[in-house]
């Protein structure tokens, strides 16, 4: 009977430290949550567009691809890709693309640039990781790396227009966090985003948007080996 | 509505979490965060947006206190009068948002209302204790230890994918589900990164350890976090605010208060 009654009080005590812990709560949050609102900090606030944005492919023009390969637009045959992507893509994607979801698109391993920060740059031989929506190409330098993220797809908003991402545009230049600097670019539908990557962020101009444009300018279509094409 | 949903919330909090082990470091009841946009006042103009970027995602930090704070702004940054970046007050919640925080360079995003911004979110994880003892492991370093004495704080991959990109200081995660964007991590210890470039992860698997690598200069203890998405056409920088405080949360099994 007196262990029953221990019991009961102790469960009554577990309850009573709950409430009142939750009520304390309750008037912290409460409170905390005015000052908020009433303070001075700025935000504008945008709808919760989660459902208004899809993702959507992109179509892909093989047919000029190829064609540019086979014209000779400084074509190379590249080692095979990294590894091996998890899953290749489906669609039908002509001679070039038999194991690419886009066109392979790598810049020149020696970029010759009109900026003032560097005159001439040598890159490594560029590592592939193959996706099923695109690829990543990595080539490094002592002082700047190049990345190029490359895909079929995209997420649109509602209120895109398809006119708006045209199969080929160049983008405006933007700085990259920690040092660095980007453009995306749209060749034959595929979307590219160019990177020159700072490996010492302390130069904060080590690439100026001139020199993503010499790399932009050195890119041609490459061929994968016929072993990596299966 | 608002006084009951908040007493239900924390008494779930108070009461569920009486039989957590006792190795947890979360303290019940008290995870908060202010709004996604509400930034510090002064340090530039957010921008509210509850868009979950990259929809369940594991949180980089697995039991261990993980807090969004601003590193410029907060103790240890070069905006706080307080230079000890160790400062307990900088383990403690609410987490807060950085996305947007006002920079020098000029710097795109989705949405940021200025060009001047923070592309991504600085979190702060361990408490006051583990960065003393990752200061001190650093000292170490400095005078000839292995770097694996700073391999206190472990980070790992928010989705499946493939490590796309490493830098000196910067690791790229890109997810394999095409509607995710991709995840940069900066300022991990570099020299021990158990990951190669193109090594396929799964989420939650270690990909490396929370330290102040910046390309050989330094900054302080945090991970910065940026999700980077093909949106309309152009490669866009998103805030990873909402999907990391989602994440924080379901990873964690720690419900948060949302301050406003």
């Amino acid at each position: 009977m007196e262990n029953t009654l221990t019991i009961i009080l102790k469960q009554v005590g577990q309850w009573f430290r709950c409430i009142t812990a939750a009520l304390l709560l309750s008037v912290v949050s409460a409170c905390a949550a005015t000052q908020a609102v009433g303070g001075d900090s700025q935000s504008i606030r945008i709808a919760d567009n989660s459902s208004q944005v899809a993702v959507t492919k992109r179509h892909i023009n093989w047919e000029r691809a190829d064609a540019d390969r086979f014209h000779g637009k400084n074509t190379t045959v590249l080692p095979k890709p990294l590894g091996s992507a998890s899953s290749m893509p489906s669609q039908d994607q002509g001679e070039l693309g038999s194991a690419l979801a886009v066109p392979l698109l790598l810049p020149s391993t020696t970029i010759q640039t009109n900026s003032p920060a560097a005159a001439e740059l040598e890159f490594s031989e560029p590592v592939i990781l193959l996706s099923a929506n695109g690829y990543t190409a990595v080539l490094k330098n002592d002082s700047i790396d190049i990345v190029i993220d490359a895909t079929d797809s995209m997420m649109v908003t509602a209120d895109h227009r398809e006119d708006d991402t045209p199969e080929d545009f160049d983008g405006e230049f933007q700085l990259i966090e920690g040092g660095g600097g980007g453009i995306t670019i749209g060749r034959y539908g595929a979307l590219y985003y160019i990177q020159l990557m700072c490996n010492h962020p302390s130069v904060e101009t080590c690439v100026t948007e001139t020199m993503v444009r010499d790399v932009i300018e050195s890119l041609s279509i490459a061929e994968l080996p016929a072993d990596a094409r299966q | 509505m608002r006084w009951v949903l908040l007493t239900l919330t924390s008494l779930f909090v108070a009461c569920s979490s009486s039989d957590n082990d006792d190795s947890s470091i979360f303290l019940p009841g008290d995870c908060s965060y202010f709004s996604s946009g509400n930034l510090i006042p002064g340090t530039g103009t957010g921008v509210n947006d509850a868009t979950l970027w990259a929809e369940n995602i594991a949180s980089p930090f697995v039991r261990t206190r993980a807090i969004a704070k601003s590193q410029i702004y907060n103790p240890g940054g070069s905006g706080s009068a307080n230079g000890d970046e160790c400062a307990a007050n900088n383990f403690n919640y609410p987490h807060r948002d950085t996305f947007c925080e006002t920079r020098s360079a000029n710097r795109d995003s989705y949405n940021c209302p200025k060009r001047t911004i923070h592309q991504g979110i600085d979190i702060n994880a361990g408490t006051h204790e583990t960065c003393l003892l990752l200061r001190n492991a650093k000292r170490a370093i400095g005078n000839g230890a292995a770097p694996e004495v700073a391999n206190i704080i472990p980070i790992v991959a928010t989705a499946n994918g493939r490590i796309s990109y490493i830098g000196s200081y910067t690791v790229d995660l890109k997810p394999d589900d095409p509607a995710n964007s991709k995840f940069r991590y900066l300022h991990m210890n570099m020299r021990t990164l158990p990951i190669e470039l193109g090594d396929f992860v799964k989420k939650g698997q270690l990909i490396g350890y929370y330290y102040d690598d910046f390309g050989g200069n330094n900054t302080t203890f945090h991970l910065h976090l940026e999700l980077i998405a093909f949106i309309n056409g152009r490669a866009q920088y998103v805030s990873p605010y909402a999907s990391f405080i989602a994440a924080e949360q379901r990873t964690n099994h720690i419900p948060c208060l949302e301050l406003g």
